[in-house]
């Protein structure tokens, strides 16, 4: 009796309980979705630059550099190749297979034009690193001062 | 409140890597894609019939100024309970290409073997 009094006292603790599962949820939804997105086949990217180059880090974990293809055209950088390391057999059983191979393209416009001729491209622990020096006519220029 | 803060903090810290996980007669493999990590920052090891695996990703372009940000894993973690049926002491790992191989092999009593039918 003790109990249903206290429920009735506070009839919307009930509500408040659920939203608060509600929002729980969500939580959890938004942070898989979102904050671990998955981007399969469609190599992440970061893109930073100094005064003189643009440099690009491409995730390619178990992607071997004869099947990269990269080329530039102007200020469009395109990252394009296969990712051929997966197993197969009719003996094998799989538990979990989240790892997507395939074919990948990623094209990614650059902020300034760079010289494809002095790009330099290396892979080293699944990730592809490009330094892409920047064309002069791109380069700040500096001004002298006259006195 | 404390806890989901405490959660998320870890969660923006250490990544769950994609794995591929198998098995055929004599073993489990797990594949695991942990780019960027070097083999002098990865541990795998097995503790109370747990796998772990933690490995620190090298980010050399820290100090630069992005134009693009997709990247920003530091560390890559996850655990996994072993079956009884996992010989411990044969568990053998190797990174390469940023992929890490894991072979587990299956106790003798767990694999398959053949019996002679007599004639």
């Amino acid at each position: 009796m003790a109990q249903v009094r206290s429920e009735l006292r506070d009839p919307f603790r009930e509500f408040e309980e659920l939203r608060r599962e509600i929002d729980r949820l969500f939580d959890d939804l938004g942070r898989n979705f979102l904050e671990e997105g998955e981007v399969g086949l469609y190599p992440a990217l970061n893109i930073t630059e100094d005064r003189d180059c643009i440099y690009v880090e491409a995730e390619l974990p178990g992607v071997r550099p004869e099947d990269i293809d990269l080329s530039i055209n102007q200020n469009t950088l395109i990252i394009e190749g296969e990712r051929r390391d997966g197993v197969e057999g009719d003996e094998l059983r799989f538990f979990r297979k989240e790892i997507e191979r395939g074919r990948f393209s990623r094209a990614v416009s650059l902020p300034v034009e760079v010289d494809p001729e002095s790009a330099d491209a290396s892979l080293r622990d699944g990730i592809l690193y490009l330094k892409l020096p920047k064309s002069d006519k791109a380069k700040p220029k500096q001004i002298p001062v006259k006195s | 409140m404390k806890k989901v803060e405490r959660y998320k903090r870890r969660a923006y810290y250490t990544t769950k890597p994609k794995v591929d996980i198998f098995e055929d007669d004599t073993s489990i493999t797990i594949l695991a894609d942990l780019p960027g990590v070097k083999t002098e920052d990865l541990s795998v090891e097995v503790k109370d019939n747990i796998l772990s695996i933690d490995g620190k990703v090298n980010r050399t372009d820290k100090k630069k100024s992005y134009i693009l940000m997709e990247i920003d894993t530091e560390r890559y973690g996850r655990e996994f309970v072993l079956t009884p049926i996992v010989d411990q002491t044969g568990i053998e790992a190797e990174l390469k290409n940023g992929v890490l191989r894991i072979t587990l092999p299956k106790i003798k009593e767990a694999t398959p073997h053949k019996i002679k039918v007599g004639g």
